[in-house]
């Protein structure tokens, strides 16, 4: 029981920290993650129930959903970690776009 | 008087500031020159033979690309060819890896596009001396990222372009996977760790695409995705994991595994094959390891010590728990040619295909020194140094160093993979050693000449009277900083750090020699054509095969069907352009058991098997008039022993008199009976070998042939080569049917 009470304290405190960011882009960043991950369970627990019959397209879900999530974790890293504070935060934008572009193109063409 | 002497330090210094505006120019000079070495060093076969596909897969690799080149990359992608494992044909699409097809195609229709008619053969003869060039700058940038320095990056380019192993499989002619994807190796690794090092998302996309061109070259990708998760996972146990190892590793993965299943021999193995299980792992792991250290940072230190003990015993029990209903049941599995490289013993007791392949047996400390030669000493010193100054990619090169060595251990084929490595760790070695010689000799002179400026300062000082305190302060803190400067560098005696840099050059100069004796004497070999030396130092060319392929293409009728061993498959489907039962793909080992059966029984047995297979010729390769060791009765015992693991009634200790390996008259019975013996020796006992020795003496067994004339029933031999080395025999019509009657009836 202690544990659990000290679980919900540490829950609370680590959300009343989170509250104070501020910037726009980062929470909608962070919302986007949240999707992707939520993305990939729904696909991982939707091909234990029904039949993974089509697995290619399966596996295209899979990544994708994990691959949008790793590229967004990526660019919020660049945009808040103190390892990156000379960097232009412009071009991490550009890589992302970038990057989805390809990775969407790559598997839109394994998925069928 | 002050004008008379030249100020020594002045000269040299502006010698030295000379020389640091020429070195991008050398650099660049340098690299060029280091190309066209990695090119002409190459070409010696196409000097002394001619410019022709070499040995036997390059042969299948070229008739593809033809397909490729003539039909169009659709007509490639989905060809299903008829002429090859006969009754049952081979979808090329999805076994073999297209980036060595497609590279030459694509440099076949540039060329065409520019206006240079370039004949696909020449492309294909070509293109692995062309990419040692590309391999070489992709070695000196992979270098240069690790260390930041160019000195170690022009010593890794130059020994890579003449290394013997690295050019054993890369010489012209050599038409094979290998040529390409050593360039496509070393490029992923540049690309990781300028991703490593930059954190950015760009070069982590480059990576995966550059290693989406390695997994479309070659099979030993897998190497590839495990180094960097083991890379990865080693970081995180050092403590020295950051956020842009994070970010080069999930990108790379993703994109990697991605891009990975595009290739159709890949395809699913991404997700079922053991051998990128680690990737996956490590992926997560990377994953939960971010989590927590951000969690770290939000509870105490007591808090975040009973969580950690917590989750992680439940994680440890769940992932074992995974892991061993995963290689238990079957769910993922490795591949026989990676079991071999885990555990060295297994293609012997389990897969004799794999374990008779000359290329897959274990490396002599002789090899490495042929292959590698003054290399495996610097490399130690290499590796020491990425311990005593390691940047994040000097860690990689030690551990890319270490693990290659060990496949270098298991196969003799896996030294190829190691060569980079050696030549990266060889070059920073020799570039570190070189530096703090030429650092010593350097501070000696500069000590002589500091000598005698004071002797110059000190008579200024006594002639000019005005700014004494101040010069005082300048020699002094001039003094310091020398004193200083001696301090930081470890100063050798000169006498050593000169002998020392002779011994160096010396022996790199040996290894330039021995790389270009050794690629010249034993590396250009085409094997299909060979040549030798009559007594009176008259050279001649020994052309058997070719002569054997043109009389099959001239001689019989286009639907008729090969039988041979697997070996030569690829040289006849693309030399005489006639249908075989197996060749070198080796994908069904029943199949070559039924034709290792064929050679081993009896002459009616295996009539029996050949008509049953739809053999209408049978292609025997002997040595014995020749002194060609690599002949069929030479593989006569694999092909026992391969029949044997699916045939059991074929008993290997049969063909054996009292353990030994005969085929004179002591031979056993099995032996003299067996189709591969009556088919190699038939009529060999009226061939004379000179006086002294007897009729019919075989000479790479050394011995005389059992000397009872061999008649064959269900065989007739239609054609021998000059020196008998490819011998073909046309498999009778059944005995009792006639051919006029068949066709009257119709």
């Amino acid at each position: 029981m202690e544990t659990l009470t000290e679980f919900k304290d540490i829950i609370n405190k680590v959300r009343k920290e989170y509250n104070q960011e501020k910037n726009p882009r980062i929470i909608l960043i962070d919302k986007f993650i949240v999707f992707c991950v939520f993305i990939l369970i729904a696909c991982i627990g939707y091909s234990f129930i029904m039949p993974r019959a089509p697995l290619n397209s399966l596996l295209a879900a899979v990544f994708l959903a994990m691959g949008e999530g790793s590229l967004a974790m990526s660019l919020r890293l660049r945009l808040t970690e103190d390892e990156f504070k000379g960097e232009c935060k412009t071009k991490a934008f550009v890589h992302f776009v970038l990057a989805s572009i390809l990775m969407c193109t790559v598997a839109l063409y394994y998925m069928p | 008087m002050e004008k008379q002497k030249i100020c020594p330090k002045q000269a040299y210094g502006g010698l030295k500031s000379f020389a640091i505006s020429m070195k991008p120019s050398l650099q660049i000079m340098i690299l060029l020159l280091v190309w066209l070495l990695g090119f002409f060093i190459r070409i010696f076969s196409v000097i002394r033979f001619e410019s022709i596909i070499h040995e036997y897969d390059p042969w299948f690799n070229y008739r593809v690309t033809k397909v490729l080149v003539e039909h169009g990359p659709y007509k490639f992608w989905n060809w299903y060819d008829h002429e090859s494992w006969h009754p049952l044909g081979r979808p090329v699409g999805p076994t073999v890896y297209p980036g060595l097809m497609a590279t030459a195609g694509l440099f076949h229709w540039c060329a065409h596009a520019i206006g240079f008619p370039v004949d696909i053969r020449n492309v294909c003869v070509f293109i692995a001396p062309i990419f040692s060039g590309f391999c070489a700058a992709a070695t000196y940038l992979f270098t240069k990222e690790c260390t930041h320095r160019e000195g170690p990056g022009l010593f890794a380019a130059i020994f890579i372009a003449i290394v013997p192993s690295y050019i054993s499989r890369s010489v012209a002619g050599s038409y094979d996977n290998e040529g390409v994807s050593i360039f496509a190796l070393v490029l992923v690794f540049y690309l990781w760790i300028k991703s490593v090092n930059t954190g950015s998302i760009l070069w982590s996309m480059a990576c995966s695409l550059s290693y989406f061109y390695m997994v479309a070259a070659w099979g030993g990708y897998s190497f590839i995705i495990n180094i960097i998760p083991i890379y990865v996972l080693g970081l995180i146990f050092i403590k020295k994991f950051n956020m842009r190892v994070y970010i080069a590793y999930s990108v790379f993965y993703v994109m990697g595994s991605l891009l990975a299943m595009q290739i159709q021999f890949v395809n699913l193995a991404v997700v079922k094959s053991s051998e990128h299980l680690a990737s996956h792992g490590v992926f997560f792991i990377v994953q939960g390891y971010v989590l927590v250290q951000w969690f770290k940072a939000k509870l105490t230190q007591e808090q975040f010590e009973k969580y950690s003990k917590l989750i992680l015993t439940y994680s440890t029990i769940g992932f074992a728990m995974v892991f061993a209903y995963a290689s238990l049941t079957g769910v993922t599995r490795w591949s026989g040619r990676s079991m071999t490289l885990l555990d060295p013993s297994y293609a012997k007791k389990y897969i004799p295909i794999i374990a008779s392949v000359s290329e897959h047996q274990p490396s002599s400390w002789a090899t490495f020194y042929t292959d590698v030669n003054v290399l495996v000493i610097f490399m130690p010193v290499g590796l020491y140094f990425c311990y005593i100054k390691p940047t994040y990619g000097m860690l990689f090169c030690a551990l890319y160093g270490i693990l290659s060595v060990y496949f270098a251990c298991v196969m003799v084929r896996l030294m190829l993979v190691f060569a980079p490595a050696c030549c990266v760790l060889a070059g920073i070695g020799t570039s570190e050693v070189i530096t703090r010689l030429i650092k010593s000799i350097k501070q000696a002179f500069i000590e002589e000449v500091q000598s005698e400026e004071q002797q110059i300062e000190e008579e200024k000082q006594e002639k000019i009277t005005e700014n004494d305190q101040k010069k005082e302060s300048k020699k002094g803190s001039n003094q310091q900083k020398n004193s200083q400067s001696a301090k930081s560098i470890s100063k050798y005696p000169f006498i050593a750090s000169t002998v020392l840099l002779v011994v160096v050059a010396y022996s790199l100069c040996t290894y330039v020699f021995h790389s270009t004796y050794i690629s010249a004497e034993a590396y250009s070999s085409p094997s299909i054509i060979m040549s030798a030396r009559r007594e009176n130092g008259e050279k001649f060319l020994i052309d058997d095969y070719r002569e054997a392929y043109d009389w099959i293409r001239q001689n019989t009728d286009p639907a008729d069907k090969i039988m041979s061993w697997w070996d030569y498959g690829y040289q006849i489907t693309g030399m005489a352009n006639r249908t075989v039962l197996a060749d070198g793909n080796t994908w069904n080992n029943t199949h070559i058991a039924t034709i290792g059966k064929a050679f081993a029984s009896t002459e009616e047995e295996g009539y029996k098997i050949a008509r049953h297979l739809d053999a209408d010729y049978v292609l025997i390769i002997f040595g014995g008039l020749s002194f060609y060791s690599g002949d069929d009765v030479s593989k006569f015992i694999w092909m026992i022993k391969i029949a044997q693991g699916v045939y059991p009634e074929i008993v290997e200790s049969n063909y054996f008199s009292n353990g030994q390996y005969r085929i004179d008259n002591q031979a056993s019975d099995t032996m003299k009976k067996s189709l591969m013996f009556r088919l190699a020796y038939h009529r060999f006992n009226e061939v004379s070998m000179g006086f002294q020795h007897p009729r019919g003496f075989d000479t790479v067994r050394n011995m005389a042939v059992d000397s009872t004339p061999i008649k064959l029933k269900y065989f007739t031999e239609v054609y021998t080569t000059e020196r008998w080395m490819l011998r073909i025999y046309k498999v009778n019509e059944d005995p009792n049917r006639d051919d006029k009657l068949e066709r009257s009836i119709l």
